[in-house]
């Protein structure tokens, strides 16, 4: 087992370094010159390669590269150039908000797609499960601000029964919209996951043959079943959590949402290009952790993952 | 999503001759089909069919307080609060998304066709170097990474076209490499190379064909998947530039205005739902025929 986690361990700084790779050649590809936008329209040929040299724009781009990796290591991720503080700093002032939302988010999909995918599976070929099938299947092709907004006419503006975006106290009353919004392409997604699953373990074997011992079919659920669909569910649920953490910038701009999202959006008008770069390699953090989190987990559960 | 695959019942020969028949005799796939094509003509032949100009700013087109006016003989889905007729609109608004989506799909579908089968079919460390960076390409969260590019790149129809072809066929690039390392040990393949033909000539006569299915189902899907992406993008305001006229574009240019009149949003929503669905519907029928279920 160790062996395994160190294994994926070494993989996953390795994905880390790949991943700082890219977003470094992205930032180099930039146009414009980071150094004018900071001295502004009206500075000095002096002044500008003066910034150019303080921030060693004027260095091989060998020795670039080494001092990202240096400051990345450090969790240096810059300056804003809208607010003037650390990056980090501002992604971990909007964070605690991404996760309430990530969160709410989480519990519709898991509350509503879990049973529903049950409900599918149960009454198999039979109008319930055609239903749902098809709610699933147009859950699926909705554009996400498009459902925001909606939400927002119906539930917010004519029935009154919401805010109109944005974020309060208390924040149950206001992250509801948003958490569904987030929160349905997945109520279709576990619906369907947890419905082929379900119909592949009932004609197992392993079924019948409990069935044979004369076991009631509550007791199949519970005893053999469930069982056998947590695995798929925890590693799932963990996927999704790493996903919403990394920023939902479409729900966030169509609530108003003050998340790492919103921030990096509004950062696109703003030009302010280490933030959205922070933002996007934030994101990419938690994706990779949650992957590396999912398969520790998943191999301490399956024994046969950790021999291949 | 597709649910566990059995991968010998994709290399039956029999099934491949009556694919287009049974995709015929498919309800749903057939309406799918319909409506897909029905979609992309209406999107080619928009320049004829539009009544009026879809960026015209009509003056009697606004009403007296300077917002949009709702469905009238002159202007039958109303005007937006630029006094542009949204009739027209609509029947332009899927043009150039469905145009970039599906050649997205095209170049990411050759990629990952490509890239997935060279690296499972010449194993080793070319194939780990390949899995490895397909892998890492899907840990970037999707829609900032595509808002980041777009910015980088500027929003241009084929920097778009770009971005959404290397975010996609990390997709196709799994899906062929798995099968092709099932391929890999078939014994047809051990017969080709026992009669003496070489690597590339295997995998150009014998792995590429029977990995088609696969490549032609999750193009037709990751058109709809990247329709919705780059509607997302053109409402985040890094997709389709105004004045062109964009469904996703005429969404969020109705933000201040569709709790006046929520039809705005609500026309272009359904025709982007519909065109998702149409896809997604086809590509699960072409699944269904190529799998003979």
């Amino acid at each position: 087992m160790l062996r395994y986690v160190v294994n994926r361990l070494a993989w996953t700084i390795f994905d880390l370094l790949v991943i700082l790779t890219i977003t470094f050649a992205l930032s180099y590809l930039l146009p414009g010159d980071p150094a004018r936008t900071i001295a502004g329209p009206h500075a000095s040929i002096q002044t500008i390669t003066a910034i150019r040299h303080q921030l060693g724009l004027d260095r091989p781009l060998y020795v670039q590269y080494g001092r990202y990796l240096n400051n990345m290591v450090h969790l240096n991720l810059g300056t804003s150039l809208q607010f003037g503080t650390p990056v980090l700093q501002a992604i971990w002032a909007r964070f605690p908000a991404t996760l309430e939302l990530a969160l709410a988010g989480l519990i519709f999909e898991i509350v509503v797609g879990i049973p529903f995918g049950f409900l599918a599976a149960l009454y198999r070929g039979r109008w319930l499960d055609r239903i749902i099938s098809m709610i699933s299947m147009v859950c699926l092709s909705l554009p996400q601000f498009w459902v925001g907004m909606m939400l927002l006419f119906i539930a917010a503006f004519k029935w009154n029964l919401f805010p109109l975006g944005g974020y309060g106290q208390p924040v149950i009353w206001y992250v509801i919209l948003p958490g569904i919004t987030l929160g349905l392409v997945g109520v279709a997604y576990y619906c369907q996951l947890i419905r082929a699953r379900l119909l592949d373990l009932l004609e197992r074997p392993f079924i019948q043959a409990a069935r044979a011992r004369g076991l009631s079919e509550a007791g199949i659920m519970f005893r053999h079943v469930l069982p056998n669909i947590v695995t798929t569910l925890i590693t799932q649920i963990g996927m999704d959590l790493g996903y919403f953490m990394a920023g939902v910038v479409v729900v966030e701009a169509v609530f108003g949402w003050p998340g790492i999202g919103l921030q990096a959006w509004t950062g696109i008008q703003a030009l302010d290009v280490p933030i959205i770069m922070g933002t996007v390699l934030f994101g990419a953090f938690w994706i990779v952790l949650a992957n590396f989190v999912m398969d520790v987990l998943y191999a301490s559960v399956d024994p046969r993952i950790r021999v291949s | 999503m597709d649910g566990v695959k059995n991968a010998g019942e994709y290399y039956v020969p029999a099934v491949q001759k009556n694919v287009l028949r049974r995709l015929l005799d498919d309800k749903p796939a057939v309406t799918a089909l319909i409506i897909t094509l029905l979609i992309i003509v209406v999107a080619v032949l928009a320049p004829c069919l539009a009544p009026k100009s879809p960026t015209m700013m009509f003056s009697n087109g606004i009403s007296a307080l300077g917002g949009p006016l709702g469905h009238s003989a002159d202007f039958p889905l109303g005007t937006n609060q630029y006094g542009q007729d949204e009739l027209s609109r609509m029947i332009w608004g899927g043009r150039t998304a469905i145009g970039v989506s599906v050649l997205a799909s095209i170049i990411a579908a050759v990629l990952g066709l490509v890239l997935g089968a060279l690296g499972a079919y010449a194993g080793g460390w070319v194939d780990t170097l390949i899995a490895r960076f397909t892998n890492i390409l899907m840990s970037f969260p999707l829609t900032l990474f595509a808002v980041a590019m777009v910015m980088i790149l500027k929003p241009s129809v084929i920097n778009i076209i770009i971005i959404m072809s290397v975010i996609y066929w990390t997709y196709t690039a799994r899906l062929v490499r798995a099968e092709v390392l099932t391929l890999k040990e078939m014994e047809f393949i051990t017969a080709g190379r026992a009669l003496g033909a070489g690597r590339m000539r295997i995998l150009i006569t014998h792995v590429f064909p029977n990995v088609m299915n696969t490549v032609i189902v999750r193009f037709t899907l990751s058109i709809a998947q990247m329709f919705l992406l780059e509607s997302a993008l053109s409402y985040l305001g890094v997709g389709v530039q105004p004045p062109t006229p964009d469904w996703g574009l005429m969404i969020a240019q109705s933000q201040g205005f569709y709790m006046q009149d929520p039809m705005l949003i609500l026309y272009p929503g359904l025709a982007i739902i519909l065109t998702v669905i149409a896809f997604n519907q086809l590509g699960h029928g072409i699944q269904r025929a190529f799998s003979g279920r």
